[in-house]
């Protein structure tokens, strides 16, 4: 019989490597220049997913909400195991906080049933660790969070969950979402065979950006629509092909999505970036050391 | 969703475990306190629990006009599905403008559940709040007193201030230790109001069978705040001075190789080549020369501060801000600074905002 | 995030600056497997995208996963189960499974076992990486040539039985060949092998300092010919592990603790024979020995780099006299030998997989090519023979120039950390352990040397910095440096003569055969630099500073091999003094 798990993993900038650079000038982070990484915990997630299929058989898909480029992390989840992936992508889902992603991964995921669901507890770039729990209620799933351990057994899971000062183990009903923390497991490796056949797999967008660049301006628009159409149909055969849905094909509610369904607003950005090199000397007095703890108050680094 | 309700009042969740508040909902009250005198409404304190009413006084001590009481045998242990329903029945019933959380890790399971079902706006792991006006960039609408959530993202790189303009409540975890605690007010009283709990049909799908505390432990990786002593400290009775300014900074205690070797602090807390790699957020060095062993164990910290006597030492090298100076004289001076940091984070605060 | 291929330079130029592609297509048959293997290449393009790929995930492995474990493997080593079995360092343990689900336990194997049918030269980088991380691991990672030598040389149903669950990690390997009296003297083998009634083979004997001999796929070789006293009396069996195969002892090591180093009884242990009897030390084992030597040059480039990044590090973050020690010249100097020093061995250690992957691949072209025009055929052949010529001289160079590379390099980066390196807290002085043994296994530096000597002789030299430089113009900066080239192929072929010319015994050419050797590396990395040179600025430096130093050095050893000078021969008693008495 098996489970039927679902990963919701997200692509993220690599905000371990950020350097002045990575900073524009009006203090909002440049995103560009920043390497796109798997999320460090969503990896922790899929495999523990890929454990239970290991275990008990069953089937792990994998979610990515975002733009084309987060192929890049749902390939990445079939080189390690996957069996499949899915794109949600949609200009109307941009300016999502973590309420309108959940949301949205709710469609999506409505559209699966799975039994389980894991998601990393927190993603590196907003560091909420919010999407998990709302997605267990948008889902009405039971909420397990701070997974370090599973053992399933018909349709109970036992987990045991890292509370920071101390564990718990909790006896939950399925279908449940987990949480998964990084100390729960390490990732598998990428499966180099399984590299070298899903490295060619593609999402329709990409298919048809690559069609627009190799028929070139002078083609129609239908002819490209007929040769895209065509490769993914040989792409599907050769079972390469990533499905993508967009909010019609999740039946989401426009008005709960993007900016209209996120209730949180940004109302500034500021950098604290340093740069290295000299250090700025106070004097040992009071005034001095007042003057520090001024500084370090006012751009937050103490509360 | 509730309406945006003016007169709305300011809650803490106190969370409590087995009957003890933790610190956090302390450190929220007295936050709340500022917050709710700021609009002019009254703060409260929810109180969710089985036999958890001796706790009242202690609220109220700590600031709490009035305390929102949720008693039943069912709610011993937190559970996400008992506790989501109480506190979502009690938002609904009195529709306050603002709720505060701890983030910890019950704050972090409860409160994004609270908000997807309130369909509210949830802003994570603020590390300041503060009550300002907003506009629009797109609308130009312009909003008085709205809640300033102010938390750091990006790995720590940005500070963002976000606001919940309409979808209320304006929903905030907090990080543990950022904000001060104020001093227990022995005579001060507030108003307990018992709340009907009512979870008829709630069929639990958790259940909790085992459950085990320890004391914690040092965690330097995950520190956002470090204050590490070295040999230049002198003594292991001197390292106290280290211990109290990492506790009045809700930070970790750290120790150089030399400092350890000398019995100053256990092996556990070693920062360095041998010991732990740690990058917080701050990272104070206390009386370390900053020999290349302890500098490559902490030199990716995003800000370092350096006290040392001697001013050629290495560890001015790495640092962003250096004190030269005697640590005995400069560490209570610090912490002194830092306890009178709330009329200086006022200034500060009207001094931006001119 | 670290990754041990994306972090270094030198192996990413070499991966783009050497013929690959070529590689490629030998190694996947015109890209025939494309249409059997969903997963495997249609062109050199896709073949070269895997390779990188198959770089990157070996990279972070070594990087993120066992680097960390390095120092505690060390510490905790291995142990001995009261039942004979042997637990590996956690560490060892865990990368071994790591890295049987990257599917790179079958690196060279062929995709119908589950292989990756790589490259020599790939296996070689991938080696050097993993190297880097942890050189004790090399010796469970870096045995793949077992399941080579079955794939190569075993019967279908044995490679069937054993390879799948190789390439998956599940089950490693040993070569089985050292006895406490047969050493570098494989001939003496006394480990018996015999047929029972039934016509089983079964192995009787003990065989001693096995590297993994507590895997489960043991390759040994036995006596089967009790009267043929030679190497020609010796066949390769492979026994699996089981109740008559025990482990009685693990040795105690000064380096690569994480590696098992076992005694095994063998007790009428059941075997299966490899290929045909007789032909497995002259054949098999010499043909696993060949891979193995690649290995281990690899595994001591891994070393080498890995303690060449410690000195750079300390260099530039350690100050006395208030400025960083790297700005001092003597620093630098030392700094720039070592780097040069791992560049050079990587260079020869490569060109010499690559010569390997060359003889290899044109073989299997020759065997398919019967029925081409003879031309084409006898061209072909042609080829073949050059690079097995090479790789007949250029496996042992490799291996004893990149094993005394690893010495030299993590001794003097051992001189950069000063005391602080001569402590625990710095990786330097495992470097150092683990260099130690590299010189000594799969034959000593002054046996590699015998086993390059006839090429040296024979002026394979000649033809291989022939086909490194071929016919080109050079830039003009360049053409200085091919043209001392030039003259220093003239000083090793004056000294050749002047060996050759010593008739009365082999005796003198041994005598200075390291030498003659250490000239011959000295001009084939030169070439090897010079043709890097032409794609990489920094390449000129490093061709032009490798030239300006080893042409005196080059001019020396010539001297010295024209010396006539024998007295190790002539007047050894009196020079190495009475013998030492026993307590």
């Amino acid at each position: 019989m098996g489970y039927s798990c679902v990963v919701c993993v997200k692509q993220v900038p690599d905000t371990k490597r950020i350097t002045g650079q990575a900073m524009k000038e009006d203090g909002t982070v440049n995103r560009a220049a920043l390497p796109a990484i798997f999320n460090p915990e969503d990896l922790n997630a899929l495999e523990a997913a890929l454990r239970v299929r290991d275990q008990h058989g069953g089937t792990v898909t994998v979610i990515a909400m975002g733009l084309p480029a987060a192929c890049d992390v749902l390939r990445d989840s079939l080189f390690r195991g996957a069996d499949r992936a899915i794109l949600i992508t949609d200009r109307r889902a941009a300016a999502s906080d973590t309420l309108a992603t959940s949301y949205i991964l709710s469609c999506a995921i409505r559209k699966l049933t799975p039994d389980l669901v894991f998601c990393g507890r927190q993603a590196i770039d907003g560091d909420t660790a919010q999407v998990g729990p709302q997605l267990a209620e948008k889902l009405g799933y039971t909420l397990v969070t701070y997974l370090e351990e599973l053992e399933l057994d018909g349709r109970t899971a036992r987990v045991k969950r890292n509370i920071g000062n101390g564990y718990e183990r909790v006896r939950s009903r399925l279908p449940a979402l987990f949480t998964v923390m990084e100390t729960a497991n390490h990732p598998r490796p990428p499966a180099l065979l399984k590299v070298m056949k899903a490295k060619k797999a593609r999402a329709p967008v990409e298919i048809a950006k690559a069609v627009d660049g190799a028929l070139g301006a002078s083609a129609t628009a239908e002819a490209k629509a007929a040769e895209t159409a065509h490769r993914c149909a040989e792409m599907q055969a050769r079972k390469l092909l990533i499905t993508q849905w967009n909010l019609d094909d999740i039946e989401a509610d426009l008005g709960w999505c993007g900016g209209a369904g996120s209730p949180t607003k940004v109302h500034r950005i500021q950098s604290i970036v340093l740069a290295g090199g000299d250090y700025k000397e106070f004097p040992p007095t009071e005034a001095g050391i007042a003057s520090l703890i001024g500084e370090l108050i006012q751009d937050h680094t103490i509360g | 969703m509730i309406e945006v309700n003016r007169k709305g009042e300011v809650w803490v969740f106190a969370e409590q475990e087995a009957g003890h508040l933790s610190e956090v909902p302390l450190e929220l009250l007295s936050k709340g306190r500022e917050l709710a005198d700021q609009l002019g409404v009254p703060l409260a304190a929810v109180l969710v629990g089985s036999k958890v009413r001796p706790l009242c006084a202690t609220l109220a001590q700590h600031g709490a006009d009035l305390i929102y009481l949720a008693e039943d045998g069912v709610l011993t242990h937190y559970q996400t599905a008992s506790y989501t329903r109480v506190v979502c029945d009690l938002i609904t019933a009195y529709k306050p403008q603002i709720c505060l959380f701890g983030a910890t890790a019950i704050g972090r399971d409860l409160a994004p559940t609270v908000a997807s079902a309130m369909k509210c706006g949830l802003t994570a792991d603020c590390t300041d709040l503060q009550i300002g006006d907003h506009t629009d960039p797109q609308t130009k609408e312009h909003i008085a007193k709205l809640l300033l959530q102010i938390r750091p993202a990006f790995g720590g790189n940005i500070i963002a201030t976000i606001v919940n303009p309409h979808r209320w409540p304006q929903m905030a975890t907090v990080r543990e230790g950022v904000m001060r605690m104020t001093v227990a007010e022995a005579g001060r009283t507030g108003k307990t109001i018992k709340f009907p709990v009512n979870l008829a049909g709630l069929d639990l799908p958790t259940e909790v069978v085992e459950s085990q505390r320890r004391a914690k432990k040092v965690n330097l990786k995950g520190a956002r705040i470090i204050v590490a002593g070295g040999a230049g400290v002198g003594s292991r009775d001197a390292f106290r001075l280290i211990w109290d300014l990492a506790n009045i900074l809700g930070g970790a205690v750290g120790g150089s190789r030399a400092a350890v070797d000398l019995g100053y602090v256990d092996h556990d807390h070693q920062v360095g080549q041998t010991g732990t790699t740690v990058r917080p957020a701050l990272y104070i060095c206390c009386g370390v020369s900053g020999a290349v062993q302890h500098r490559a164990g902490m030199q990716e910290s995003a800000k370092i501060l350096a006290i040392n006597i001697d001013k050629d030492a290495p560890i001015f090298g790495v640092a962003h801000y250096g004190i030269v100076g005697d640590l005995n004289e400069v560490i209570p001076r610090m912490i002194k600074s830092i306890r009178s940091g709330a009329s200086l984070s006022d200034a500060v605060t009207g001094a931006s905002k001119a | 995030m670290a990754n041990f291929f994306t972090d270094n330079e030198d192996i990413q130029f070499l991966f783009q600056h050497m013929n690959l592609a070529r590689v490629a297509a030998l190694r996947e048959q015109n890209f025939r497997f494309a249409k059997e293997f969903d997963f495997a290449p249609a062109d050199a393009p896709e073949a070269l995208d895997n390779y990188r790929r198959i770089l990157e995930v070996i990279g972070e492995i070594a990087g993120e996963r066992v680097a960390p474990t390095a120092a505690d493997t060390d510490t905790a080593g291995n142990i001995l189960n009261a039942d004979g079995s042997v637990t590996y360092a956690p560490g060892i343990a865990e990368a071994v499974k790591l890295l049987g689900q990257a599917d790179a336990m079958g690196f060279i194997l062929p995709y119908r076992f589950g292989g990756l049918n790589g490259p020599n030269l790939l296996y070689t980088m991938s080696n050097d990486i993993v190297s880097r991380a942890d050189a004790a691991l090399m010796n469970i990672y870096g045995l793949q040539g077992i399941a080579e030598t079955i794939n190569a040389f075993a019967s279908e149903e044995i490679k069937r039985d054993y390879l799948p669950r190789m390439t998956s990690g599940e089950w490693t390997g040993a070569m089985v060949l050292t006895e406490p009296d047969a050493g570098s003297d494989l001939q003496a083998v006394k480990t018996k092998a015999y047929q029972d009634a039934s016509g089983q083979w079964l192995v009787r004997g003990v065989k001693r300092f096995i590297t993994n001999g507590c895997g489960q796929v043991l390759l040994v070789l036995a006596r089967t010919e009790p009267e043929i006293a030679d190497g020609r009396g010796l066949s390769c069996l492979l026994v699996e592990r089981g109740p008559r195969v025990r482990v009685r002892r693990l040795e105690h090591k000064l380096g690569i603790n994480g590696s098992p180093t076992c005694e095994i009884c063998f007790d009428d242990a059941p075997a299966k024979l490899i290929g045909e009897r007789r032909r497995g030390l002259i054949t098999y084992v010499m043909s696993l020995m060949n891979g193995a030597r690649i290995g281990i040059a690899a595994q001591s480039l891994g070393i080498g780099e890995a303690a060449y990044r410690v000195a750079r590090a300390y260099a530039h973050s350690r100050k006395q006299f208030n400025t960083a020690i790297e700005n001092f010249p003597a620093v630098r100097d030392l700094l720039l030998d070592m780097s040069l020093d791992v560049q050079a061995a990587r260079a020869l250690s490569y060109y010499a997989a690559y010569s390997v992957d060359l003889e290899e691949g044109l073989g299997v072209c020759v065997a398919e090519a019967q029925q081409a025009a003879p031309d084409e055929l006898k061209r072909l052949r042609a080829e073949e023979r050059k690079y097995k010529a090479f790789s007949k001289m250029l496996t042992p160079m490799a291996k004893y120039f990149s094993s005394e590379m690893s010495m030299r390099v993590s001794n003097s980066s051992m001189a950069v950390l000063g005391g602080s390196g001569y402590m625990k807290d710095y990786a330097v002085e495992r470097h150092l352990r683990d260099s130690r043994i590299t010189t000594i296994y799969e034959g000593t530096s002054q046996l590699q040397v015998v086993a390059s000597l006839a090429g040296v002789i024979g002026d394979t030299v000649g033809e291989v910095i022939q086909d490194i430089l071929g016919d080109r113009v050079w830039p003009h900066e360049l053409e200085t440096q091919v043209v001392h080239i030039r003259e220093g192929q003239a000083l090793l072929a004056e000294s050749v003569a002047f060996v050759k010319a010593q008739t009365a015994s082999n005796a003198y050419r041994d005598l200075h055969g390291r030498k003659l050797v250490d000239m011959a590396v000295d001009l084939i990395v030169a070439a090897l630099f010079c043709d890097q040179a032409t794609a990489s600025p920094k390449k000129l430096l490093v061709a032009k500073r490798w030239l300006a130093e080893r042409m005196p050095r080059l001019r020396m050893l010539k001297e010295q091999v024209c010396s006539g000078e024998t007295s190790a021969l002539t007047d050894f008693e009196m020079l190495a003094g009475p013998l030492p008495v026993a307590d």
